[in-house]
């Protein structure tokens, strides 16, 4: 089976929504600072929940923020 | 560092702590002399119970701060503590088989185990619990970012 990779454009997109902090996103999707960190590195993969929270926060699609990659 | 990530490293030190305490008292006393020394029995509980009530105290985290928005415990720091959970269950479980192969080869000829070793072997399970809970989680960490 080939390895599948989820990429996201999270760091991207903070800056693109005034430069908003790790900290300050953390906080609105309900999540630690250091999650938000592995999520930036792809070291961590993100529940559905917290995936959609993440692009709601951003007010895009959730596939605008992460991408899955074969 | 995130609260359970601190939890780790005082659940290493508790461990860490403990298992060289108890060792520190049965290298001084002599594991015999559990059997008919009041005293050391007594240290001994103290130590396991002490080192247990720290580490049942240091498990409880609250997923946010009180009227904070800040969050202390995530989904990230439940899946790192379900497969540390893991690595708590084998360890115990390798401890024990470990423990069962050593008596019954050591008393083997005697046909008899010495009664202390009920109690050395549930604390060393006690203290192979916490360590091997607070090394997944380090290490759960140290995967994942």
């Amino acid at each position: 089976m080939p390895k599948a990779e989820i990429s996201n454009r999270i760091r991207r997109l903070r800056f693109d929504h005034g430069e908003m902090t790790q900290e300050e996103l953390a906080n609105r999707v309900g999540c630690t600072r250091q999650t938000i960190i592995a999520l930036e590195a792809g070291k961590y993969v993100p529940s559905l929940s917290l995936a959609f929270q993440v692009a709601k926060v951003f007010g895009v699609p959730v596939e605008d923020v992460f991408q899955y990659e074969e | 560092m995130t609260p359970l990530q601190k939890r780790a490293w005082l659940g290493l030190g508790v461990g860490v702590g403990m298992a060289l305490a108890i060792g520190a008292v049965f290298i001084a006393r002599g594991v015999t002399s559990f059997d008919d020394d009041l005293a050391l029995r007594a240290i001994t509980y103290v130590v396991c119970v002490g080192g247990l009530l720290v580490w049942a105290v240091a498990l409880r985290i609250r997923r946010r701060k009180p009227g904070q928005l800040q969050v202390l415990f995530d989904e990230r720091d439940k899946e790192i503590v379900r497969r540390a959970t893991m690595v708590q269950v084998w360890a115990v479980l390798i401890s024990l088989f470990i423990w069962a192969i050593a008596l019954t080869e050591a008393y083997w000829g005697q046909k008899s185990i010495p009664i202390i070793y009920a109690y050395v072997i549930a604390i060393s399970g006690l203290i192979v619990n916490i360590l091997a809970q607070a090394i997944g989680i380090l290490i759960g960490y140290r995967r994942s970012g």
